[in-house]
């Protein structure tokens, strides 16, 4: 029942937030508009239709045909399924074959687990640790460091794949998760500029309180720091976490014997296309569908607000 | 006064105990983004320049001899004349057209109606955000896929008498530039409303009071507010030219005169011979460089700094 009120109580508030956005825009200067402008909108309201169709409609028919007999696809591609069936979504749970390196789809989200899971905490705490100090300490090099990487981020590199592949072999880090882990645990990418700005941008009295009760700067950052920068941290995480999920560079080259989700896909899809199966490709398309979906749903408020040039990669 | 003196020595103490303190901290957590820094940046590039002066011998890399210490420049000059690479090198300029000049102002306009809240702008916000969150794996699938002779698409295409696969023969580069418009424009407009929506909003009030047509709006003060935004994402769009890689590699495996400069450096970094990748790298790094800089230079000079 408290479960129930609960809902009813987060429906009814986002209900009166609309309302409230609907009223407000109802009356607001900035969205009242005269006989032309109408006409604009209202055409350019079909184009955004015709766009939004374009992006879901193939994602609706491969949804439905993942419901299809083999048969039933080959007879009709376009119309419903005659009989609904789920043995695709199991087949596809259990599909493993050589050129798959006999990972399961369901493996292959665990690796993207770890990968991306310890990938994003690293990443994320190392970028924090370097955008703090930087951002709210004076010390020798502290411009140049900022300099630096300001420069490494505009400066156009092209091809240092071959030079990072050497290096990762000779640092025996390739065909280890370790190695991925590393490569992802730089601390001044364009989340080091995220986090600088907000790091700058906190109030330094906290801070002066707990040196003078005497807290060491360690404690500071862990206790106070971390807690009152917790709303850019989360966007950051989420960001990264989506990044290096999808990331297909990293682990094709260091980790393709044991494929992550991204890099399994195609695996596991040039697999499926080779044997002409398929209905179980549309259930695989799916299923890797489901988490990457599942987090933008969860967090979709943070991510659209906290999204900026460099903060997530398509 | 002998107080004062006793008082002294602890003070002196406490300071610098407390300086000390900072420094280790400010080392410590410095250390590992400076040093991963220094491996996986300085270190990697100067090893890309190096790698650059070595060849090949026995599935290992030597360095080359200091009478042809340009070897494998020369080598790379060599096959610029070559028909495969001068295709290559087309196919790649390709995607400066496409993203700077298609999908930028398409993009640009799209974001101003979903700035200025068209009916429906939350749903189509998300419908616009899908290609920066979903693997571009799955894109490509869903896009080929729908565009096969079994596809979504078919019964359109066969209206126009296209009956063929689409991703084989000379039409392949054609879909390839399509899918990068297609989920350019989403990526593109979900950063351009992001610069959009901090222009202040006394700025877009008095336009309004004093009647600025829409476009006139557009063009006069949004374009203008959000050149920050435009610049970068033109500055991407012309690093598109070398990065551009998996696009093609997923749609047409690179064939069908589809190959790009970042398509054949990812695959030949996969061999052994490092020094090819690594020099045509190299070298187009050293034309980037000056190119984009000075453009990033004077796209930030057509309307200064903003500052709101």
């Amino acid at each position: 029942m408290a479960i129930i009120n609960y809902f009813k109580n987060i429906f009814h508030k986002k209900k009166m937030d609309r309302l409230q956005a609907q009223y407000e825009r109802k009356n607001d200067i900035l969205y009242k508009r005269h006989k032309g402008e109408k006409v604009l909108f209202i055409v350019m309201f079909i184009v955004f239709v015709l766009f939004a169709i374009s992006f879901i409609f193939p994602f609706l028919w491969i949804l439905m045909n993942a419901f299809k007999t083999k048969s039933n696809f080959s007879s009709d591609f376009l119309g419903l399924p005659t009989k609904w069936v789920f043995t695709n979504f199991i087949e596809a749970f259990t599909y493993k074959s050589a050129s798959t390196k006999n990972f399961t789809i369901f493996q292959m989200i665990g690796m993207s687990c770890i990968i991306a899971g310890l990938g994003t905490i690293v990443t994320v705490f190392t970028s924090s640790c370097a955008a703090f100090v930087v951002a709210k300490y004076k010390f020798p090099g502290r411009n140049l460091i900022y300099g630096v990487v300001i420069f490494s981020l505009i400066v156009p590199i092209v091809g240092a794949l071959p030079s990072q592949i050497q290096l990762m072999n000779n640092l025996h880090l390739s065909n280890t998760v370790i190695g991925c882990i590393f490569l992802y645990s730089g601390g001044f990418g364009s989340n080091f500029l995220l986090l600088y700005s907000s790091f700058k941008g906190l109030s330094w009295t906290y801070v002066e309180a707990a040196k003078i009760d005497g807290a060491s700067d360690f404690k500071i950052f862990f206790r106070i720091i971390l807690p009152l920068a917790k709303g850019p941290l989360i966007a950051v995480t989420i960001i990264q976490l989506i990044g290096l999920w999808n990331d297909y560079l990293t682990p094709s080259i260091y980790l393709p014997k044991k494929p992550t989700i991204a890099v399994g896909l195609k695996y596991l899809s040039d697999s499926m296309i080779l044997k002409s199966n398929y209905t179980m490709l549309f259930a695989t398309i799916i299923i890797a569908l489901i988490p990457i979906i599942t987090i933008f749903c969860a967090f979709s408020k943070t991510i659209m607000e906290n999204t900026s040039v460099g903060g997530l990669k398509g | 006064m002998e107080k004062v003196i006793e008082s002294n020595p602890p003070k002196r103490k406490r300071r610098r105990f407390k300086i000390k303190g900072t420094s280790i901290f400010i080392f410590v957590m410095l250390f590992y983004p400076v040093a991963h820094f220094l491996l996986m940046w300085f270190g990697v590039n100067i090893n890309s320049i190096l790698l650059t002066f070595q060849t090949p011998v026995k599935g290992k890399l030597v360095w080359v001899e200091f009478k042809e210490l340009f070897y494998n420049y020369e080598t790379l000059f060599l096959s610029f004349k070559t028909s495969t690479v001068q295709s290559m090198l087309k196919a790649s300029g390709v995607y400066f057209i496409i993203s700077c000049l298609i999908t930028l102002p398409i993009s640009l306009f799209f974001s101003y109606f979903i700035f200025k809240k068209i009916v429906g702008n939350s749903f189509f916000k998300v419908i616009f955000f899908l290609p920066s969150i979903l693997p571009l794996i799955i894109l490509t699938l869903v896009f080929s896929l729908s565009f096969s002779p079994n596809g979504l698409m078919a019964p359109i295409l066969q209206l126009f008498g296209q009956k063929a696969d689409l991703f084989i023969g000379d039409s392949a580069k054609w879909m390839v530039w399509f899918f990068c418009i297609w989920a350019g424009i989403g990526y593109d407009v979900i950063l351009l409303t992001s610069g959009m929506s901090r222009i202040p909003r006394d700025v877009l009030e008095s336009c309004k009071m004093d009647g600025v047509p829409p476009m006139k709006e557009f063009f006069k003060i949004i374009i203008p507010l959000t050149w920050p935004t435009i610049t970068t994402l033109f500055i991407f769009g012309m690093m598109s030219v070398f990065n551009v890689y998996l696009q093609p590699m997923f749609l047409t495996s690179g064939m069908y005169d589809t190959m790009t400069i970042g398509l054949k450096i990812y695959q030949d970094s996969g061999g052994s011979a490092l020094n090819t990748p690594a020099t045509l790298g190299l070298f187009c790094s050293l034309v980037a460089t000056p190119i984009i800089l000075t453009t990033r230079w004077g796209l930030n000079k057509i309307y200064g700094d903003v500052n709101y």
